[in-house]
């Protein structure tokens, strides 16, 4: 355990180097978020809101009208990422611990369905909603990220099983659990952070999607977050304050969700542990 | 875990199965209403959204049973929504258009023949360039809602402190753009710029380089003899081209960084008083002011300066109706209702979008500030721009030439515009 | 039947070839149902002359003759390579530096600093080429104002105006955004990783070098695989971060293959070329994958 006893020295220096690469940007979109209109304009650049105000929050939430939009999102989100991850979990669990014919072909389908630029898959999509009636719906705009999601994330879950020992699946098995069970039991408990870290890239990727959506949804009470972002983009000017308070409020749901997350990392952590 | 799992499949399987019962298109049309669906870029934008929902919401008190359906779309996306929703036979009944995507939007059929719905007044009182680029082959295909013509904007406090006039020539603006070129705090280093140049290659760089090229007399492409044509090559458009990278490389009057800034960055250089003059729509000045407040007073626009002629590129934002429309007396009275008299002078008083009927521009005390002095100029002499369907892409091989000329001033022109006069007739070759 | 026992009594009960088809078959529905008829679309308009609309003229192979004789394709197939290359190479690097950082269990404050190195994930693509377009800003922006207020520079860097530095700009913006991605998956997978190994190698006398080469790369191997191929792909494809930044100039620096899928199409709306170019491109990412697949193989 001498790992533990040497402080890192030479990594606290490269984190805290990368931490400011990051932070430079993050700040000045704080810090932008707090200002004036007329004060984003100004030069120099000031470094620190001489007139400290929460306006651009709160034109964000009535005039561009976010809150309906933050509800809209949470339901597409939330529900195609807890599907994506159900499906995509059991393809990932299926490919990497059972021999069956055109395994390979599945994964390389997989992957194909991703190689296209999604611009090109605008109009087909499109018509496939309305065919089922599912345009400017939730449930439309759920059925497209899942549909999104859930090559990208069936592959991630492949490889993290495939990080876990396979002799412990054939040992439960000889203990007298099913597939379904060492599923259950064994693979999805272990491969925890996987799971955590992949469910993490679904919430966000579909929480920024921002061409379907713009596209998919015709009515203000059916646009989501990202579509609320994109419309704040305007040829002749950007109010600066007002884009970078939405973004940030836009981000929050997904710092809270990776919190979240970062704590099963921990659990994953343990439940290996017992289980080595 | 097994419990738990259970219970998270559940309860999707349960929201999920509640949306699907509830998810029926609009349920508007069940209670007996006519509704009319919209597509416009208006409502995306601020100040213009508030007063458009207004202008919405007095059509519909005026017609009871009437609903309108409005959804937006910001002005740079426009075309792939429009082109989706027809691609699938979405389209709602009226849509935006745009001068630089009518001619596409006319070649796909979507665009249905306004001519029998409008009198013979009603058609004269339209600007008559606008009522120009509004038509294709006889057909009337979109009725124009309002414009924002550019012209040369510039600082009037500064023009008077230096004791120059506003340039009516590109040689007097080159001039007063070197005059506008200084280090206000006597630090050793410029502060001021005359001439806001837009290098992108984009569609607003490309718009406002046209500008000045037409005014050196050569047109980027022009319909003659049943053919489509370009002048780019000819002595006219090296001199253009030439005028256009000295701005930077000989008379060092634009800002740094002058490739890489759109539009965008133009306006924000203005509002940060950085430089002195911009081709700019009337609509830019009102996000100037608000930006900086002090500047009010102190911009005034004159029309586009010429070299040989002058020219101004008709901007208009009109309505186009779906031929498949069960509405169109309808879609086409709300259409008249939008610019009507009355709105159209309300409209220009918030958004700085000037009128594009005859009889608003009239009676408009507003436009009657010296403020739009170069803006009114610009309406009454705007001319319209090619509607050849491949017209953005001529811009794209305009813009790259222009940028290549601005990066390295040891080029030689002369070829390097003739190699875009050639790449242009390339285009129209593969195109026709 | 025969079959099957032999089987279960080699590998035990796991490997049933039904069991394994009952396990994939929902994720096989979603792409049969979703994804199958968009893709067969963007093959088939790439033979006709269209703009999706009311002209469909067959053309077969001709845009496909256009293209490969397109000397611009080809510089912008370089710039993709070149843009690909960089970005997934610089994200790669500063993912398994921090990845392992992170793990350390003798770091300070590490779930702040896990907070924060992936914050940029969270942004949307359009939101941080705004972002940077204005960070590098050669008049207002806060890089060259930082550098002046140092006395670093004199004259304001043009950033995205120069030729030669735009390119790396771009990639830089990417990297910087991308990072986090790589970053966090790597992390669930050092997390699988067994302390005991790292002990183990630890007793027989292993370095810090060493007992990553040994332990820690083999155990992130599945893993950092699969999402360098996710990374390559994103990256061939990648559209809106340069086209907010740059919009693909000046001149043609900055243009991509996406760029020109999207400027042939939505701008000049020549739908059919443009998808030609998405078919070439989708082409060489199989190919791609199948040699990383087959490397990866090899290496086994």
């Amino acid at each position: 355990m001498s790992r533990r006893k040497r402080f890192p020295v030479l990594a606290l220096i490269i984190v805290i180097l990368g931490c400011l690469m990051v932070l430079v940007p993050v700040y000045w979109m704080i810090i932008t978020s707090f200002k004036e209109a007329p004060e984003t304009f100004s030069n120099p650049p000031t470094l620190w809101p001489t007139k400290f105000t929460l306006d651009a929050y709160k034109k964000v939430m009535d005039v561009y009208s976010f809150g309906s939009f933050f509800g809209n999102s949470l339901i597409v989100v939330v529900l195609s990422t807890l599907l994506t991850i159900l499906v995509s979990t059991m393809a990932g669990f299926g490919a990497s611990r059972f021999k069956f014919k055109g395994k390979g072909a599945f994964l390389g389908f997989v992957l194909v369905t991703q190689m296209f630029p999604s611009v090109i898959m605008l109009i087909p999509y499109f018509r496939i909603l309305r065919l089922y009636g599912l345009i400017n719906t939730h449930l439309g705009l759920i059925i497209v990220y899942i549909s999104f999601q859930v090559p990208l994330c069936t592959w991630l879950m492949y490889s993290y099983f495939e990080t876990i020992p396979k002799d412990l699946d054939a040992a439960a098995a000889i203990d007298g659990l099913n597939q379904w069970g060492i599923f259950r039991k064994i693979a999805l408990p272990l491969s925890l952070p996987g799971l955590a870290s992949t469910s993490i890239y679904a919430f966000i990727n579909s929480w920024n999607e921002f061409q379907f959506a713009m596209v998919l949804t015709t009515t203000d009470d059916m646009k989501t977050v990202s579509v609320g972002l994109g419309q704040m983009i305007d040829d002749t000017m950007i109010n600066w304050n007002d884009m970078m308070a939405a973004s940030i409020l836009a981000s929050i749901p997904l710092i809270l969700v990776f919190l979240f997350c970062q704590n099963l990392f921990f659990s994953g952590l343990t439940a290996g542990g017992v289980k080595q | 875990m097994k419990r738990r799992l259970f219970t998270i499949v559940l309860s999707v399987l349960l929201v999920a199965s509640v949306f699907a019962g509830g998810s029926s298109e609009s349920a508007s049309s069940e209670s007996g209403e006519t509704v009319l669906t919209v597509l416009t870029t208006a409502v995306t934008q601020e100040p213009e959204g508030t007063l458009a929902k207004e202008y919405i919401a007095e059509f519909e008190a005026q017609h009871p049973g009437v609903h309108i359906e409005c959804t937006g779309v910001p002005m740079n996306s426009a075309l792939q929504r429009i082109t989706t929703l027809a691609a699938s036979g979405a389209l709602p009944d009226l849509f935006v258009n745009v001068e630089n995507i009518i001619g596409t939007l006319d070649e796909m059929g979507i665009c249905e023949d306004l001519t029998p719905y409008l009198s013979e007044e009603e058609k004269s009182n339209i600007v008559d360039a606008v009522r120009e680029s509004c038509t294709i082959d006889g057909r009337i295909i979109a009725y124009p809602w309002y414009s924002a013509p550019n012209a040369l904007i510039f600082r009037t406090d500064w023009f008077e402190e230096l004791g120059i006039e506003p340039p009516t020539t590109l040689d007097e603006m080159a001039a007063a753009a070197q005059k506008l070129t200084r280090d206000t705090n006597g630090d050793g280093t410029i502060d001021t710029y005359g001439f806001g140049l837009i290098g992108t290659n984009d569609d607003s760089g490309a718009t406002r380089f046209v500008m000045i090229m037409r005014s050196f007399g050569a047109r980027e492409l022009y319909f003659e003899d049943g053919e489509w044509k370009t002048e780019v090559g000819s002595p006219e458009s090296i001199q253009a081209f030439q005028f256009f990278s000295d701005l930077k490389n000989k008379y060092g009057v634009v800002p740094p960084g002058a490739i890489e800034n759109s539009f965008n960055e133009n306006v924000n250089l203005m509002a940060m008083e950085q430089i002195g003059m911009l081709i700019a729509g009337s609509n830019s000045v009102g996000k100037i002011f608000n930006a900086n407040p002090d500047l009010r007073g102190k911009i005034g626009s004159v029309q586009m300066p010429s070299a040989v002629t002058t020219y101004t590129p008709v901007s208009m934002l009109g309505w186009s109706l779906n031929p498949e429309s069960k509405n169109k007396d309808l879609a086409i009275e709300f259409v008249k209702f939008m610019s009507n008299k009355e709105n159209s002078i309300k409209w220009v008083e918030t958004t700085g979008r000037l009128p594009v009927m005859k009889d608003a521009i009239a009676e408009s005390e507003y436009l009657a500030d010296p403020l739009f002095d170069g803006f009114i100029a610009g309406v009454e002499n705007m001319v319209q721009a090619p509607n050849a369907p491949f017209y953005a892409e001529v811009k794209t091989e305009l813009g790259r030439t222009y940028q290549k000329l601005l990066l390295d001033p040891t080029l030689d022109v002369a070829a390097e515009v003739k190699a875009c006069g050639a790449a242009i007739q390339n285009i129209i070759d593969n195109n026709t | 039947m025969a079959k099957d026992r032999k089987v279960i009594r080699h590998k035990g009960d796991l490997f049933q070839s039904r069991a394994g088809y009952a396990f994939i078959s929902p994720a096989f529905l979603v792409l049969v149902l979703m994804v199958v008829y968009p893709l067969i679309y963007g093959i088939v308009i790439s033979f006709f002359d269209t703009n999706l609309v009311n002209k469909f003229d067959f053309v077969g192979l001709k845009y496909y003759g256009r293209l490969i004789k397109d000397a611009s394709f080809y510089a912008s197939l370089g710039r993709t390579v070149m843009f690909t290359f960089f970005t997934v190479l610089g994200r790669t690097i500063l993912a398994v530096l921090f990845a392992n950082i992170l793990v350390m269990d003798n770091l300070p404050y590490k779930k702040v600093f896990r907070a924060i190195l992936v914050l940029p994930w969270f942004f949307p693509d359009v939101v941080v080429g705004m972002l940077w377009r204005w960070l590098y800003n050669a008049n207002y922006g806060l890089f060259n104002f930082i550098l002046r207020s140092l006395h670093i520079i004199d004259a304001p860097i043009e950033w995205l105006s120069n030729t030669d530095t735009v390119m790396w700009a771009v990639i830089l913006v990417s990297i910087w955004k991308g990072f986090p991605f790589m970053m966090v998956m790597l992390l669930a997978a050092l997390q699988t990783i067994s302390k005991d190994l790292y002990e183990a190698a630890e007793l027989d006398g292993c370095g810090v070098i060493q007992r990553f080469l040994h332990v820690t790369l083999p155990g992130i191997m599945p893993v950092l695989s699969t999402t360098l191929m996710l990374e390559i792909m994103w990256c061939f494809k990648h559209f809106t971060l340069i086209w907010n930044l740059t919009k693909g100039g000046p001149v043609d620096a900055t243009r991509v293959v996406s760029i020109d899928i999207y400027r042939t199409g939505f701008d000049y709306m020549r739908f059919g070329e443009s998808s030609t170019r998405a078919v070439f491109v989708f082409i060489i990412i199989i190919i791609l994958t199948l040699l990383q697949k087959k490397m990866k193989r090899s290496d086994v």
